[in-house]
């Protein structure tokens, strides 16, 4: 049975923001005690480095983000294929799926949103806005070519969890 | 055509920039803060380079607060986004047009937003939109600068 996979991400993704927030006060009050052989706590810009680190780190909960939801619907599909299994002649059944099971890992995350649209109770709207997630997706694995800065999120994580969200969790009821 | 478009789109952000910049001087100038403005440049495909205000909040005493800073005219799912930057946060404001994003033709994902104008929007898994006033704005700037 599926789950949905996204809330421990963004879970985490709220813990390590809170995380960077009691780093930051660390370092303003200069705590050395918790610093133990760290020396870039010590230096004058570490928390300017942090929330530089931060903006980095939102980036990649993005990405995080995406390779779950990715993973999750990937599992839907082998899941929903396995219908194939019951083909005749029987003897061709297993090879067809065990394919299908191989390629499917392979289809382009643009193609399986076209799919997606297909489903009635998904909004047309809702995969144009995780194309647009897609596509900056795309920006950061590609190492964000400055040349090529597309558009970002108000809110980043959050708001791709719960474009996303809304997907998987249709997902979920058929 | 796509010139005309970034011209377009960049133009509409600055002026809504430049709109609550004017509030957000006047709010904090009621409370005694001092605001510096500077220029920033920004870069977008689809705008080009350009040149956009950008303000500091410091006490009386010249410490300083927080940052205001436009991010883009080019946002996912609104007209433009700046951020309230400070050293222990950061928060994001974006300007949300015709109910913001949907998730269905009749459903916002943010049902606060009623008419056009920019809106604080919480960073968690349930945050709503909340539009911008003077006292959301001091409520901003505590929480990125303590």
């Amino acid at each position: 049975m599926n789950s949905n996979p996204l809330d421990a991400i963004l879970e985490a993704h709220k813990i390590s923001t809170g995380c960077f927030k009691i780093a930051q006060r660390a370092i303003k009050k200069q705590h050395v005690d918790l610093f133990n052989d760290a020396i870039w706590p010590t230096q004058p810009n570490a928390v300017e480095a942090i929330v530089q680190t931060r903006k980095e780190s939102d980036d990649l909960f993005v990405l995080a983000l995406w390779a779950t939801f990715e993973r999750f619907v990937i599992g839907y599909l082998q899941g929903k294929g396995a219908i194939l299994q019951q083909i005749v002649p029987t003897d061709l059944a297993n090879p067809i799926y065990e394919q299908f099971k191989r390629e499917v890992e392979y289809w382009k995350q643009d193609d399986i949103l076209d799919l997606l649209k297909k489903i009635s109770s998904i909004d047309k709207n809702l995969i144009g806005q995780a194309r647009t997630i897609l596509r900056y997706r795309n920006w950061v694995a590609h190492g964000k070519d400055v040349h090529k800065k597309t558009t970002v999120n108000v809110v980043a994580p959050a708001y791709t969890y719960r474009i996303l969200n809304e997907i998987v969790s249709i997902l979920l009821l058929n | 055509m796509i010139e005309e478009e970034g011209e377009q789109t960049k133009q509409f952000f600055l002026d809504k920039t430049n709109q609550l910049f004017d509030d957000c001087k006047s709010w904090l100038f009621e409370e005694n803060l001092l605001v510096e403005q500077r220029e920033i440049e920004l870069a977008e495909e689809l705008t080009g380079d350009y040149m956009v205000p950008s303000l500091v909040v410091k006490t009386a005493a010249q410490e300083e607060l927080a940052e205001i800073n436009p991010i883009g005219a080019c946002i996912i799912e609104a007209k433009g986004r700046i951020d309230v930057e400070g050293l222990f946060g950061i928060e994001h404001i974006g300007y949300f047009v015709n109910g913001g994003p949907l998730l269905s033709a009749d459903r916002q994902l943010y049902e606060e937003i009623d008419e056009d104008g920019w809106y604080w929007v919480e960073n968690t898994r349930t945050g709503g939109a909340s539009p911008m006033n003077k006292e959301l704005l001091l409520k901003l700037i505590r929480s990125v600068s303590h």
